[in-house]
């Protein structure tokens, strides 16, 4: 590692991470690298290793097997406090005895620093996250969001290399959810810090995530972009946990596979022999008229379910059963269950799923 | 709340309002009545100033004081390290300790109370290992330190329980929360779980004391008639000498003293910012 973006790209490097509790692996072996500045989620159903997983990124835990490395130092035998991470509790954890400004103040007032570098730093961190209103107030006088506000406040005033965060808004309210995760990212934005958050919901790990990593069962199971996750898929567990409802097997043979009756054109270069895929619910085309795609059907409708924006619609193709998420067109408004409609995708929107995948 | 809930509510604590208009607040009445008019004819407060003058009552109030408040602060001393370590002790232990904290109450008074008599009394077993390796027998019973002692032992269950509940409340969070921004153990306990096990304090301090001033076994059986307290007095006039108004007479400073005291320490912890960690 010479150059600094070879390091920065590796900023937080978990390698071969292994947590036991009773005999049993809840974190198996699970490595991965996130880059400076950037934020990853850690996606994954309840009790999948997601909190576990954080706490020995934090310093709360240590691993069984494997070690951690902060900005190229191994940080193993370090405090959480030693280590720069900086951790964001789910109910925040403010403390309930003490004002938003002391509060803010208190990493530093561990620290010994003098009083009035204290109250400067303070003020201006205060003013960063627009709490300096509130300077006075107790934790319980405050909204979610500004209390929110006191705990990245808290966390970021000690300079940490990384933030982590679990679960923030998992306590709270969909609408409110919704605009934490908007004062997150300004947050972030404004401190570019390289922050590590757990989620178990899949739109917040998409809408927030520069970086999404997938864990099931204690393993990793995929780490990517939120569009790479949700378009290429690489096990079955993540394309049923990403929301994929066309998961088909079949045979290749010269680039189409067969399932029954029906069969489809695959990208260019997939092998022949037994393959599961599946079509992403996003990429088909519908309409009454002809519709053009590598890939073109007549199908019929089996459900229809509106959304608002988008629509559920259920289709029979060539005796397969099909789920796909159409923008709520005029003219798709009275579509009916019954109807026949032209159903089309492309080739390259196919995604076979490796075998290795559960 | 609405108003039919309100209603309930107090539907609900009549048989307790019933039960104490009837057996405390008429007794307490006819015993204000003994004290102002003694002999039945016009109000005056001639008995409760002669009380308050006299330089006896004066010295056992103040003595009455200085237990009380001894006998609170030794309490809070001694049980705070014991509802600290109750955090960290697994749940079997806990109910354990507490038990074993809380077994002082089940017991009788008298009984508790009997059991340092032997111990503590000119012959009792720690004279006799005393004179057994050669040194003189001391005084240890009807002493002030005796009687300390015992409310000690009788009451600091209270303290233990109270304080336990506030600390048990504190989210551990808080603790991890502060060890990731830099604060040894020491520090954490000093930030967090002090302040906030102010209001456990705050309530096991007051029971103690209140307990503790009105006392009458541990002081009469372990203080004697040297080392006599304000409910002793009170006892003494009423049954020794039958001097009724009298007695209630100095029921009544008792009851003022204490109700002041109450009144003044829990004015000082609301005021202020501490509002907050009251709720
Ligand atoms: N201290 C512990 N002792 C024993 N087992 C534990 C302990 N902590 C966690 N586990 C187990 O490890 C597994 C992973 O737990 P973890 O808290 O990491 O899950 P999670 O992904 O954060 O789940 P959630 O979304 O519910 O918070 C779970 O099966 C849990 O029961
Ligand atoms: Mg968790």
């Amino acid at each position: 590692m010479t150059s600094l973006s070879a390091t920065d790209a590796q900023y937080l490097r978990l390698s071969g991470i292994t947590k036991h509790y009773g005999g049993i692996p809840v974190v198996n072996d699970v490595s991965f690298g996130v880059t400076r500045g950037e934020v990853l989620t850690i996606l994954g159903p309840s009790g999948c290793g997601k909190t576990t997983t954080l706490k020995m990124i934090a310093g709360f835990l240590a691993p069984d097997q494997g070690s951690i490395a902060i900005d190229d130092k191994r940080v193993d035998t370090l405090s959480s406090h030693q280590r720069g991470a900086a951790m964001v509790f789910q109910n925040y954890a403010l403390f309930p005895h003490m004002t938003v400004r002391r509060n803010v103040a208190f990493g530093l007032r561990m620290q010994k620093l003098p009083a009035a570098q204290i109250a400067r730093e303070v003020d201006e961190m205060l003013a960063r996250v627009r709490l300096d209103p509130y300077a006075e107030r107790y934790p319980k006088e405050l909204s979610g969001g500004q209390q929110q506000r006191v705990a990245l406040a808290r966390a970021l005033i000690i300079k940490p290399k990384i933030l982590l965060l679990d679960e923030p808004f998992s306590s709270l309210d969909a609408k409110l959810r919704k605009q934490l995760r908007v004062e997150f990212l300004e947050v972030h934005r404004a401190f570019g810090i390289t922050s590590i958050f757990v989620t178990h919901d899949l739109e917040e790990a998409f809408a927030i995530s520069d970086k999404v990593a997938v864990m099931n069962g204690g393993l990793l199971e995929q780490i990517g972009s939120p569009v790479e996750i949700f378009a290429r898929p690489r096990s079955r567990f993540v394309a049923d946990f990403v929301g994929h409802k066309n998961l088909i097997s079949g045979d290749v043979a010269n680039g189409v596979l067969t399932a029954g009756a029906l069969s489809m054109k695959m990208p260019a270069g997939t092998a022949n022999g037994p393959t599961q895929v599946t079509v992403p619910v996003h990429r088909v085309r519908i309409s009454r008229g002809p519709v053009s795609g590598d890939n073109a059907y007549a199908a019929a409708v089996s459900s229809v379910t509106f959304l608002g924006p988008a629509m559920q619609i259920g289709l029979e193709i060539a005796g397969t059963a099909f789920e796909v998420y159409s923008p709520s067109t005029a003219e798709l408004a009275d579509l009916a269950i019954g109807d026949r409609v032209n159903a089309a995708w492309d080739a390259g929107d196919v995604t076979a799923i490796p075998a290795s995948g559960k | 709340m609405d108003r039919a809930t309100t209603r309930a509510a107090w539907l609900l604590c009549l048989p307790m309002l019933v039960f104490l208009g009837i057996f405390f607040v008429v007794p307490v009445g006819q015993m204000l009545g003994l004290a102002l008019s003694p002999k039945g004819e016009g109000y005056s407060f001639d008995l409760i100033i002669t009380v308050v003058s006299d330089p006896f009552y004066q010295r056992v109030a103040i003595r009455t004081l200085r237990i009380s408040l001894i006998t609170t602060v030794i309490s809070v001393i001694i049980a705070y390290p014991v509802a600290l370590h109750l955090r960290n002790v697994g749940p079997r232990w806990q109910s354990a300790i507490i038990l074993v904290m809380v077994s002082p109450l089940l017991t009788s008074v008298v009984v508790r109370t009997l059991a340092w008599v032997v111990l503590l009394s000119q012959r009792g077993i720690l004279n006799q290992a005393f004179t057994g390796v050669g040194l003189p027998p001391m005084r240890m019973l009807y002493v002030e330190g005796a009687v300390i002692l015992g409310l000690v032992h009788v009451f600091f269950g209270y303290m233990v329980v109270s304080l336990m509940t506030s600390i048990r409340k504190i989210d551990e969070n808080l603790y991890t929360a502060a060890a990731n921004l830099g604060a040894s153990r020491w520090r954490q306990h000093l930030e967090i779980t002090l302040p906030l096990s102010l209001p456990g304090v705050l309530t096991g301090a007051l029971l103690v004391f209140i307990l503790s001033a009105s006392a009458y076994a541990t002081p009469s059986l372990l203080g004697g008639l040297r080392i006599s307290m304000l409910a002793v007095e009170v006892f003494n006039q009423a049954i020794t000498y039958f001097n009724w108004p009298e007695a209630a007479a100095i029921s009544i400073v008792l009851f003022v003293v204490i109700a002041a005291i109450v009144w003044l320490v829990t004015r000082v912890a609301e005021g202020g910012k501490r509002k907050v960690i009251f709720q």
